[in-house]
This record gives structure tokens, sequence and C-alpha cells, in this order.
């Protein structure tokens, strides 16, 4: 075979294998770019959906304390972050890890930082495990 | 030849390979769990937030919605039940129609415990349609009484069945309560009825188990208007309200 024809062989075949490859690496790209991600709704997993329970601990008149309970095990190891507000007021304690078994969670309020009245509001988030 | 064919085909593949993975690309999170809870509190005393009162069959015609304690009692002829609400729109920020309640805890503060332990049911107003219940749900703290209490005057009626939840109250209890303290029901269930609005939030009556027992046994509760921080009736509601 004249060299040539060798060579142009050699071309045509990286031609057809890049267009090819081209291909493929298009319909890649594909999924990435295309509506099918953009019309997904992705839930954000939690490591609990039953309940949390929460009590105050309160004097005559100031909240000092949160009691968190029944943290199931599998949010063993997350931060926890408390906010609680009463009315216009509202505190949040430092973030705390829950024990590696789950349980119970307790937060002070320093007296005098919250105020009781007909309605408190506590938001946690639990982060992780 | 044959040896350089060979080399592009695994040069082009190797090329395409960290593209192509990215068609199988995967999004993934750690754990983010929200929770939200509302704390109904019947202090300082508003009957608007919490109104409760108790009714007695004994004296039926009476009402004591001023009183400041919720007295519950089986007795031959003598028996008393506590009735009691929460406003849930006082929580800030409402409760989202389509939330989810995790959790619902009914606390009352038990400060004299019956002599002998004893089983107190509580049952959510209105469920039982109109074999337990009238039509006409309403009550209020301060008309309310034996004769017109929307479970009526028959005792043991509603049935145990029918109860949302019970708690031990009393001396020797093993579980529950024993001595002063909160007693807890858990009426998650009726507290979702309330939020998703698939039934009316007209409250919860409490009752002995066993109503017309032949000795007298009591429990006091306080009432809201012992206006106590410490002791009065709570709602704790936990929900979360995420996709």
């Amino acid at each position: 075979m004249p060299r040539s024809r060798v060579i142009a062989r050699f071309l045509a075949t990286i031609v057809l294998v890049a267009a090819g490859m081209a291909v493929i690496g298009r319909a890649a790209g594909l999924a990435a770019t295309s509506d099918h991600i953009g019309a997904g709704v992705i839930a954000t997993p939690v490591c609990t959906s039953t309940g949390v329970t929460v009590l105050e601990t309160v004097t005559t008149t100031y909240v000092t304390g949160l009691t968190l309970s029944n943290i199931p095990s599998a949010c063993g190891g997350a931060t926890i972050q408390v906010t609680i507000a009463e009315g216009a007021v509202s505190y949040s304690p430092a973030s705390q890890t829950v024990a590696a078994g789950g349980g119970t969670v307790t937060e002070a309020i320093p007296s005098g930082d919250i105020p009781v009245t007909d309605q408190a509001q506590v938001d946690i988030v639990m982060e992780g495990p | 030849m044959k040896l350089r064919y060979g080399l592009v085909f695994v040069a082009a593949a190797l090329v395409t390979i960290p593209t192509a993975s990215a068609a199988s690309l995967s999004i993934a999170s750690q754990h983010l769990t929200p929770v939200r809870t509302c704390v109904l509190s019947g202090y300082p005393s508003t009957e608007t937030i919490e109104p409760d009162s108790y009714v007695s069959q004994g004296a039926a015609g009476t009402n004591y919605g001023t009183q400041t304690y919720l007295y519950a009692q089986t007795g031959n002829g003598a028996n008393m039940r506590p009735y009691l609400s929460f406003a849930l729109p006082t929580c800030t920020p409402a409760i989202p129609s389509t939330a989810t309640v995790t959790s619902a805890v009914l606390r009352l503060y038990a400060y004299t415990v019956a002599t002998t332990c004893r089983t107190y049911d509580v049952f959510r107003v209105g469920v039982g349609g109109t074999t337990y219940w009238p039509a006409s749900l309403t009550w209020t703290a301060a008309a309310i009484d034996w004769t017109n209490q929307p479970a009526g005057t028959t005792i043991n009626n509603p049935p145990a069945a029918e109860a949302t939840a019970s708690e031990n109250v009393g001396t020797g209890c093993t579980t529950g309560i024993a001595a002063a303290g909160y007693a807890s029901w858990s009426v998650t269930s009726d507290v979702q009825a309330f939020v998703n609005g698939t039934d009316t939030n007209d409250g919860w009556m409490i009752r002995d188990a066993t109503e017309g027992n032949a000795t007298t046994y009591h429990t006091y509760f306080r009432s809201e208007n012992d206006n106590s921080a410490t002791q009065d009736p709570q709602l704790v509601i936990t929900y979360v309200d995420v996709p």
C-alpha cells in the first residue's frame, strides 16, 4: 500500500473516531445542562421526621432553659442550633453536638433574657450527621 | 499500523471518560433537619388563649370557669370533667395548614393527685360525630356546666376506646405521675386535624377512665386562672413545614 494511502486512511480514522467521541461527549454534557435536572426536586434529607419534644424550664417570670428530648440516634453527631423567641425577644444559645445515641439536649437561657408569655416559638435546626 | 489504530482508540476513549461521567452526576447532602415548636401556655392568664373549666355532676347547673383548678373526679353521682382548649392561631408565626405536626403534648399540672393510681382519658371534643357529641360543639369557659357540656351527661361516655390518649395520675402509679407534677397526653393527631382544617378545634375533655366509681377519687389540675408560669396548662406543638 502506498504511503500516501496509509496516511490518508490514518487521518480518516482519526476524524471518524473524533466525530464519534464528540457525539458521546455531547450526550454526556446534555444530562448536566438540560432541563432534566432543573425540572426535578430533590428533598433535603433529614435525620428524623418524628417529633422532638421541647419543654421549657421557667421561673415565675422567665424562661431559664430548654430541654429537647426524644432525639433519635439517627441524629447523633448532628450540630444542633436552637433559637427561642417570646414576643419580640429572642435568644440563641451556643450550638451543641447531639450525643452519638441521640437522647436529650439541654440549653441554658440566661434568666432575664426571655420573659414568659402566652406563646413561645422554638426553632431547632440539626445539621448532619 | 494496527497498533497505531489501537492507540488512537484507547486515547480517544480516555479523553471522553471524564466527560461521560458527568452524565451520572449525583447530588448528595448531609442531613438538615429543621423543627419548629410553638408552646402555648395559660400564663399570663387570658381566656382567649386557653379557656378552661370543669363540670360537676353533683352541681349540674354550676359553672366553674373562674376557678383556679380543674377538678377531675370519679364517684357515685359525683363525677367531674375538665374542659380546655388552646387558640392555635396564637402561635407566631402561624402554623401553616400544610405543616406536619410531629408532636403535640397537652400538659396539665396535677398539684393534688388521686390517693390511688387513676387513669385519665383525654377526648377530642367533636370526635365521634352524632354518636357521642351533639351537633353543636361550641362551649365557653364562662357557660359550660354538666347539663350543657358537649359530651352529654351519660357517664363513661364517650367510651374509653374513643380517647385520644391516657395518663396515669395518683399515688402508686408506676407510669405517669405518682406525685405532684405535669401530666402529659399526646394529642398529635388531634392537633394535626386542627391545623389541616379537617376538624374544628373545640378542645378536649378529660375524665376518669372509670366514672361512677363507688369510692370517690379526684385529682386537682391547675387551670389558667391560677396564673402560674410554672404550673399553668400548656400545649407544646412541634411541626415541620418543608416540601
